[in-house]
């Protein structure tokens, strides 16, 4: 796949977290989702998104595409799981990655992949979100 | 013990409770949100988060009018990470 494509699953805009009949995740996991995301915006004013499902085999083009369809790229991490894939890709904008550098990135993307290792889905996606949010602050003083 | 109350006891109540012990444990299983377990398929809706405030906000207002269709616009330096399981 060219870098250009489009991505191959068309997951339309992000939402806030709803119970998907489908998704992923428990009522309980989604809230704990939902804090961990709150807590990281109010934190450090960048724009979290966190992405779970199939990514296309250049999933770090399509990853980045994701974030281009957010409000403020540049302000925004995203995080993007693909379970079946075993893949997971931070992408970081323009200013945010000023303060989270790659390297604490690969920090974190190895903790969340420990878990994800364990089958724990969403442990690794709340785990993940509070070490970019703790660097973020921190960096920001 | 005529046969039909030997058969309700030693067939009807053991298959009976064996019923119930089964719905019991797959009932609930049933039920579950499916588990994720690396390396096994895991079918599931893509989903895609924002928290609640982040979600409210507008696209902010353009500060100069959009460039021509065909304008080769260098992509902005983005960073992060990679990782697998």
């Amino acid at each position: 796949m060219a870098p250009g494509d489009a991505p191959t699953t068309d997951v339309g805009s992000p939402a806030t977290l709803a119970p998907s009949a489908n998704g992923p995740f428990t009522p309980r996991q989604l809230f704990r989702i939902d804090e961990a995301l709150s807590a990281a915006d109010r934190e450090t004013g960048f724009t979290f998104s966190v992405y779970v499902g199939a990514l296309s085999d250049a999933s770090r083009q399509h990853a980045e595409q994701l974030l281009e369809q957010l409000a403020s790229p540049a302000d925004s991490v995203l995080l993007a799981v693909s379970p079946d894939q075993r893949v997971l890709e931070i992408v970081t904008g323009e200013r945010a990655a000023r303060r989270l550098l790659d390297r604490f990135c690969a920090l974190a993307a190895l903790s969340m992949t420990a878990a994800f290792g364990g089958g724990d889905l969403a442990g690794g996606i709340v785990t993940g979100l509070r070490m970019l949010a703790d660097q973020a602050r921190t960096s920001q003083r | 013990m005529t046969i039909t109350e030997t058969v309700l006891y030693f067939v009807a109540v053991p298959v009976a409770a064996a019923g119930a012990l089964a719905l019991l444990v797959f009932g609930a299983a049933a039920r579950r949100t499916p588990r994720y377990r690396p390396g096994r398929p895991f079918a599931f809706s893509p989903v895609w988060f924002l928290s609640a405030s982040a979600r409210g906000q507008d696209r902010p207002a353009l500060t100069a009018a959009p460039e021509a269709e065909g304008a080769v616009r260098p992509a902005a330096k983005k960073g992060g990470a990679r990782g697998t399981w």
